[in-house]
């Protein structure tokens, strides 16, 4: 499976300085650590705007990882898992990156501004809404609610239908 | 501050022991209301990331206040031949919840003290309510609850 940056919001990519060299660190990485049938590899191959949510996820990850060890995409599974858990922060300032991002394109493409943290759980777990939410990022991350998070789901749903050709930005 | 939290065991299936790999410990929100929140390895969490996507569909069936430290079992209930959470609660002292969350992912997750692993395989499923239900995966062994520092 590869990703084509056609298929990525292209003002992402520019904003976060994102090269073709990236996006294959990215997909080595996500086989690396959740295999070839990981299902982050299918929604980031899939196409934009959420699949751009998940690669900027994956490349800021792997960016900070890589800076500290090179050879961390030659590492076998165990070793790179341990890697990662020592460099929780790569996997936190990832998720700094991700969620403002699909908060900004669910409110610019179907026009409904939905809650850091209802995202967060909707879209991953409550250890990543904890990681979040103590981090030091500039924007409001609140506990999430129930019907926040369904919401929150359906909006992530409808905006995986989205194709690049319409994102507004 | 105090947090109390449980011990988060993952089963090692190399050699059938059960190794610490996080915890779950109650804090508050900027609000007075407490929640129990995972620590857990955020490698852990990737490579195994088909069961943590039925830990999370199990954490979303709930409000966010509604899981106390007492019921967080349910939520591993889809996977406990794999999850467990332990039956001890333990205190754990910080500066502040990041600290003490801090110092939950240094001591288990990391590693950093090392945390003996349980002895017995015997576990209970967790359920919701209260059903009856009890897998042996082995000989029933004496539970033997390491010691644990509480502070």
């Amino acid at each position: 499976m590869t990703f084509s940056p056609a298929r990525f919001d292209a003002e992402a990519l520019a904003r976060y300085h994102i090269s073709l060299q990236d996006i294959e660190r990215a997909r080595r990485y996500v086989i690396l650590l959740q295999g070839p049938d990981s299902e982050t590899l299918a929604d980031i191959a899939a196409g934009c705007p959420y699949a751009t949510s998940a690669l900027l996820h994956e490349v800021t990850e792997v960016r900070v990882l890589l800076r500290r060890d090179p050879h961390l995409l030659s590492r076998s599974r165990r070793d790179a898992l341990a890697f990662l858990q020592s460099n929780e922060d790569a996997h936190l300032q990832a998720l700094m990156v991700e969620y403002p991002y699909l908060q900004q394109q669910i409110a610019a493409n179907l026009g409904e501004v939905i809650g850091l943290g209802d995202l967060v759980m909707a879209n991953a777990a409550r250890d990543d809404f904890l990681r979040l939410f103590d981090s030091d990022l500039s924007l409001p991350v609140f506990p999430p609610t129930r019907a926040g998070t369904r919401r929150a789901r359906e909006l992530i749903d409808q905006l995986k239908q989205c194709a690049c050709e319409e994102l507004k930005t | 501050m105090i947090a109390r939290y449980r011990i988060l065991y993952t089963l090692d299936p190399d050699h059938r022991v059960w190794q610490a790999a996080g915890a779950v410990f109650e804090r508050t929100f900027g609000g007075p209301k407490m929640a129990a929140v995972p620590v857990a390895g955020a490698g852990d969490v990737k490579v195994n990331w088909r069961d943590w996507q039925d830990i999370a569909e199990r954490e979303r069936e709930h409000d966010f206040f509604e899981l106390r430290l007492e019921n967080y079992d349910v939520v591993f209930r889809d996977h406990a031949d794999r999850y467990r959470l332990s039956d001890e609660i333990y205190d754990m002292e910080g500066e502040s919840y990041k600290d003490i969350r801090q110092r939950l992912y240094q001591r288990y997750v990391l590693g950093v003290e090392p945390v003996p692993p349980l002895a017995s395989l015997v576990y209970d499923r967790p359920t919701e309510p209260v059903l009856e239900a009890t897998t042996i995966y082995e000989e029933p062994i004496e539970y033997t609850s390491h010691e644990e520092e509480t502070t």
